[in-house]
């Protein structure tokens, strides 16, 4: 089983290179583990990509006949951020505005990766 | 010119067919095509107003982020990618195979300022 | 997490008569940037290494792709 604070060290991994945070949330934009730089802001965050993932995820199968959203990037004036799925839940990578979308997907793949069988773990528990 | 403005932007996805761009759309916030250009390969209702809505909602929901204002999105889907270039009051999407150079695509937003500049100050007046 | 990669990309970039390192994945999008590169030219930069790679498609080996020019 997957202890939270082993969860939240894992995140934190990512966190270098100008990645400021990383979340795990659920589609309903509940915060399920957090690592970086103030929770009050993860909160926020959660709940506006979640929203902002389902509704695409939505209009994509009903406007493109696409069956899933795979990648989000949302490049803002002071800070980037990228959205991916893991089992059925969010991981969210928040960063600097200078970190390349490159590695920034990169990373996210990779964390989604090593998460990917863990969480299937719990969602099946 | 609205004609001039039609051809250039044919002009424009002509030349990144063979990149895997499929269409180009301009947009005021409530998801009206001003202008649009798009090859036989897309969805039929992905250049319809009720899809391209959803972007002036998403891009109002990304500048509550606490990071400035947003710039750009990329939706990553399995067969089809979007980019949202926000040029307020207009927004441009881009729909492209999922498979298609992004950080070229991203290149367009240069190529097309001028274009939705100009457009911009005639919605404005 | 990219501490490895990140040393190559310094690595690479302190090289005697390197100017500049530019590291793209194959959408274009930018891995990493050091010195007077510039990373918004990821894309054409992999869109040049993705059409390079068509000339001998057959080859599994990618390409070495070399530029010349006065303005460096």
């Amino acid at each position: 089983m997957l202890k939270p604070k082993t969860l939240s060290q894992i995140l934190g991994e990512a966190n270098t290179g100008g990645i400021q945070s990383t979340l795990l949330l659920n589609s309903t934009g509940a915060l399920l583990s957090y690592s970086g730089k103030g929770e009050g802001d993860g909160q926020v965050i959660a709940a506006i990509v979640s929203n902002i993932w389902s509704v695409y995820e939505e209009s994509g199968q009903s406007a493109l006949l696409e069956d899933k959203l795979n990648f989000l990037l949302l490049d803002c004036e002071n800070g980037r951020v990228c959205v991916t799925r893991v089992a059925d839940v969010l991981l969210c990578l928040y960063a600097e505005p200078w970190v390349g979308l490159g590695i920034l997907k990169t990373k996210a793949e990779a964390l989604a990766q090593y998460l990917d069988e863990p969480i299937h773990h719990i969602a099946s528990s | 010119m609205i004609e001039d403005a039609t051809s250039y932007m044919q002009s424009v996805l002509e030349s990144y067919r063979k990149d895997g761009l499929h269409a180009i759309a301009v947009t005021d916030r409530d998801g009206v095509p001003l202008l649009k250009v798009a090859d036989a390969e897309i969805p039929e209702h992905a250049l319809r107003q009720n899809f391209l809505s959803t972007f002036g909602m998403a891009t109002d929901q990304a500048n509550k982020l606490g990071i400035g204002k947003n710039k750009l999105m990329v939706f990553a889907y399995s067969n089809i990618q979007i980019i949202l270039f926000n040029k307020h009051p207009l927004l441009v999407t881009l729909i492209a195979s999922v498979n298609a150079n992004t950080g070229l695509l991203l290149k367009l937003e240069e190529q097309l300022h001028s274009l939705v500049s100009c457009i911009s100050s005639l919605v404005d007046a | 997490m990219e501490a490895t990669f990140d040393n190559r990309l310094n690595e690479i970039s302190e090289a005697p008569g390197v100017l500049g390192v530019l590291c793209s994945d194959h959408q274009g999008l930018c891995l990493g940037v050091r010195g007077k590169a510039v990373n918004n030219n990821c894309g054409l930069i992999a869109n040049i290494a993705n059409l390079v790679s068509e000339i001998e498609p057959q080859n599994e080996e990618e390409p070495v792709i070399l530029l010349d020019s006065n303005n460096l």
